[in-house]
């Protein structure tokens, strides 16, 4: 068996509905965490996921299984996902930043009056760095946190894996400086 | 080839791992099943549909309206004209549905997020830069014949030569502006796409 369903489930002939809910069944948290990282309101996440889910059980009418199923479906939503994003940035003129420009800015959070960050806290803030980030950056970051690794995530999201890996070792520097213990910018 | 895997890095709180973090938050879950994702999915085709539908209506109604001005016992020029309009209309009818058949929309692509969203949006620039010349333009010389025609060949009986010229003038100077603004707006669409392009461009 290839990655997930993959090539095999072509070749056994698996009709649209049956390879759907396959899929909705191996990614759906993953999904649903990946809706939460373009829109943070509730109820436009909603909409969002089911948007995905549609998209998805459509394209499944395509799959010809030259990519893994778990590429697939990561292409599908993600592309849903930047739509949305895009409509939504629209409407709501927020400015967008790469890794790079985050990077090189202060981090916004207060410092932590206690000596470590509470989990609420750190969500808080992975959810805006997440939510300041432009289309293909938030693909990259999205991905990383799903686990992915550097060849998977230029496989979903067409840049190089030595593009992908610049990125993630700038991420991880952002993480670190505002994950370390004793506040965003200590160390 | 540099394949970095995503470990947590050392220098973070254990506890605090991002990739725990994210992957540890509760599930908010789709309540629907694949039978309700279906009909979603027809429901949107539907749309699409009733989308061409109205798009047809409307040429048809065009192309009524300018058949019966074709009929009427005008002079050659006005009458020239009309079919010249019905021409123009059955001609863009035909072009957008061709660009729409050709459009795929981002939403239905499994293609690399950078390559499809960059391929999207140059298709859009390119049909909303271009359409002065496929959606504007064909209906320039029908326009201009009926326009020419009524200033030529058929005045309105009973008003005066000055006051006719100047309705025609006005109507003439509306229908300019409508081109215009129309040609105006799409410009500006396409300077907006093509900014959103440029910021996919590393």
């Amino acid at each position: 068996m290839r990655d997930y369903l993959g090539m095999d489930d072509v070749g056994r002939g698996l009709s649209q509905d049956e390879r759907y809910a396959g899929a909705a069944e191996t990614f759906g948290a993953p999904l649903e965490r990946l809706a939460r990282g373009y829109e943070a309101d509730p109820d436009l996440r909603a909409d969002l996921l089911q948007e995905i889910h549609v998209a998805l059980w459509r394209s499944f009418a395509r799959f010809d299984g030259r990519c893994s199923e778990r590429t697939w479906v990561y292409r599908v939503a993600h592309n849903v996902a930047a739509t949305h994003m895009l409509r939504a940035r629209r409407q709501r003129r927020r400015g967008l930043a790469s890794l790079d420009q985050i990077a090189l800015r202060a981090d916004p959070a207060q410092p932590s009056p206690e000596a470590t960050l509470s989990e609420r806290e750190a969500m808080l803030r992975l959810n805006a760095l997440i939510g300041g980030l432009a289309a293909p950056d938030r693909q990259v970051v999205l991905l990383y946190l799903e686990g992915l690794d550097a060849a998977a995530i230029g496989e979903v999201s067409g840049l190089t894996p030595r593009a992908v890996a610049t990125k993630i070792h700038r991420l991880k520097a952002i993480l670190a400086r505002r994950f370390q213990q004793g506040g965003p910018d200590a160390g | 080839m540099p394949a970095e895997p995503p470990t947590p890095d050392p220098n973070l709180d254990p506890n605090l791992d991002p990739l725990r973090l994210w992957q540890s938050q509760t599930r908010e879950p789709l309540p629907m099943t694949v039978a309700d994702i279906r009909a979603h999915a027809l429901s949107f085709e539907g749309k699409v549909r009733r989308n061409v539908l109205r798009e047809t209506i409307s040429s048809v109604l065009v192309v009524l309206i300018f058949g019966w001005y074709a009929l009427q016992p005008w002079g050659w020029m006005m009458r020239s004209g009309s079919v010249l309009v019905i021409l123009a209309t059955l001609w863009v009818t035909w072009e957008l549905r061709r660009r729409a058949a050709r459009q795929r929309g981002l939403t239905d692509d499994a293609g690399a997020l950078v390559d499809a969203y960059r391929a999207a949006l140059t298709r859009s620039r390119d049909n909303i830069r271009s359409m002065a010349v496929w959606y504007l333009a064909p209906f320039v010389p029908g326009i201009v014949l009926i326009i020419a025609g009524r200033w030529l060949q058929s005045p309105l009986p009973h008003v005066p030569r000055g006051a006719d010229h100047t309705i025609i003038l006005l109507v003439s100077l509306i229908v300019a502006l409508v081109f215009g603004v129309i040609w105006l707006l799409n410009q500006r669409r396409g300077d907006r796409i093509q900014r959103m392009i440029d910021e996919l461009t590393p």
